[in-house]
């Protein structure tokens, strides 16, 4: 594993981080991704982007699982994300993977109705 | 302004109840936020339904925190075990404008047969967010699975999250 310093986001409440192993691209969340965390979010998405072209990785994976809360506006840059993603060439898309924690309802909720942007990319692990 | 001013029924009691009058910001919204969650853990002994109740009380308050025109927000998050029903309810202050859009956003929501399909087609990209308000007002039709409702008198606007209860 290697760490992506361009994935690497430190606020007061929220925080984020990023590392690859050759072909998948690894994204953590942690903290409450409140309104003040949206535009760190779509920062972090355009960098996720950007290390999967640079590295030519074929797989994202998100890990939720130690994601408090995340909000509606958070959650619509995902979306966004997710959506550019499948808009894509067939041949440029990557797969998606996102990690719930079970134990934690709104996760497991939030993360199947982020699936249905894109059912063929997105997958949910926990 | 009145002081921020808040009431508790006793969790034993029906309703159990709380009322909070305050002038919300970010770091209040996820405090709340996580009263809920934790009260109604204890209270219903059921996380799956505080969750659902906890991110209602979130997306209500962020909008109020986004749209009030005056400093006072009411929220009430209230269980009537009698009727096996859960309410959240916020009341604010808002313009024209806002009370424009979610009589709009009410009237879109309305044209699909489910929340949960309004809120896929969002998603997706089906249909256009009527406002940023818009995303939050679906997802807790959907996801906290409340069934939604407002109200105007003036200048004060009052969203309403009802969902059935086993108590």
């Amino acid at each position: 594993m290697i760490s992506l310093g361009s994935l690497s986001f430190q606020g007061d409440h929220f925080a984020a981080g990023g590392s690859h192993d050759g072909t998948a691209i690894r994204v953590w969340l942690s903290g409450d991704a409140n309104i003040n965390a949206a535009e760190p979010v779509a920062r972090l998405l355009m960098s996720v982007h950007s290390e999967v072209k640079k590295l030519r990785a074929n797989t994202v994976v998100v890990d939720f699982s130690k994601l408090e809360f995340i909000n509606s506006a958070c959650l619509k840059r995902f979306v966004t994300w997710i959506s550019h993603v499948r808009d894509l060439e067939v041949a440029s898309q990557y797969q998606i993977r996102l990690v719930a924690n079970d134990k934690v309802p709104w996760q497991r909720r939030s993360m199947s109705a982020l699936r249905c942007v894109a059912v063929r990319l997105v997958s949910l692990d926990s | 302004m009145k002081p921020p001013s808040a009431r508790i029924a006793n969790p034993g009691d029906d309703p159990a109840y709380f009322e909070l009058c305050f002038r919300p910001c970010v770091e209040l919204v996820s405090t709340v936020r996580r009263f809920v969650s934790d009260f109604y853990s204890t209270v219903l002994k059921d996380s799956d339904f505080a969750s659902r109740l906890a991110l209602t009380t979130h997306e209500l308050l962020e909008n109020a925190v986004k749209y009030a025109t005056s400093p006072e927000t009411t929220l009430r998050v209230e269980i009537m075990r009698a009727t096996g029903v859960a309410t959240v309810t916020s009341w604010n202050d808002t313009g024209e404008a806002h009370i424009a859009t979610i009589t709009k956003l009410f009237a879109d929501m309305a044209e699909t047969n489910s929340p949960g399909e309004y809120y896929e087609s969002l998603l997706r990209g089906e249909r256009e967010a009527v406002s940023s308000s818009g995303l939050g007002l679906a997802r807790v039709g959907a996801e906290a699975e409340m069934v939604l409702g407002y109200e105007v008198t003036g200048t004060r606007v009052c969203i309403r999250a009802q969902t059935r209860v086993d108590a």
